[in-house]
């Protein structure tokens, strides 16, 4: 597997159902980069705003 | 709730982004240091009320009730700031600058747990409720997402 140092977060808003749909997506795209999208949108086409891939450790300073 | 007490099956860490809600987040910080500056700027900005949130030791997590526009949000967290001279509520309040909008965690975080309610003070209809809704709704996700990855460990074993 390849390993690439990456940085990135998404930010989703919509409706409560579509929120959980994009949460659950996003475990499998990887972020491009600072993303904020609606739920809804990034449901339809979620490769436009990351890559598939798995997180393998993770660093977050704060939120 | 109790899918919330086992450990957070996942890397992702979930927080709430509100640009018109004042919040904070203190680190490294006594409780009664953090009452003080949350009821010390609820009086003099008139925040009406707010909630201090344990997000782990020494840390916290404070949202007030009244709406604001983003600039007066970052006036008062920068008067905070300021004033209580926190090192950890100066950088988090440069962080959200930088993002032009607040967030707060509100899911597990490597060894820390969810941050919970431990104080209330004043109204709470406004901001407060609203922060507690949506977390309502994130913490419903992680629930609906811990059965669900139990559910296919155990189609795997």
């Amino acid at each position: 597997m390849k390993k690439v140092v990456g940085k990135g977060r998404y930010e989703f808003y919509g409706k409560g159902r579509d929120l959980y749909r994009a949460v659950v997506l996003a475990h499998k795209y990887m972020p491009k980069d600072y993303v904020t999208v609606s739920a809804e949108k990034f449901i339809e086409h979620p490769e436009s705003y990351g890559f598939v891939g798995e997180w393998i450790e993770r660093e977050v300073e704060s939120l | 709730m109790s899918g919330l007490r086992g450990k957070w099956n996942h890397y992702s860490i979930l927080g709430i982004t509100d640009d018109e809600t004042v919040m904070l987040d203190f680190d490294n910080t006594s409780f009664k240091w953090v009452k003080y500056w949350a009821m010390r700027a609820c009086g003099w900005f008139k925040l009406e009320g707010f909630i201090i949130l344990k997000s782990s030791e020494k840390n916290y997590h404070v949202v007030f009730n009244r709406k604001v526009s983003w600039s007066e949000n970052m006036r008062i967290v920068a008067w905070i700031s300021l004033l209580s001279r926190n090192k950890g509520l100066t950088k988090w309040f440069l962080m959200q600058c930088i993002k032009g909008a607040s967030t707060l965690r509100v899911s597990p975080k490597k060894d820390k747990p969810v941050p919970r309610v431990v104080f209330r003070y004043g109204s709470q209809g406004n901001g407060v409720a609203e922060f507690l809704a949506y977390r309502k709704i994130v913490r419903n996700i992680m629930v609906r997402m811990d059965s669900h990855v139990l559910e296919r460990k155990q189609e795997t074993t």
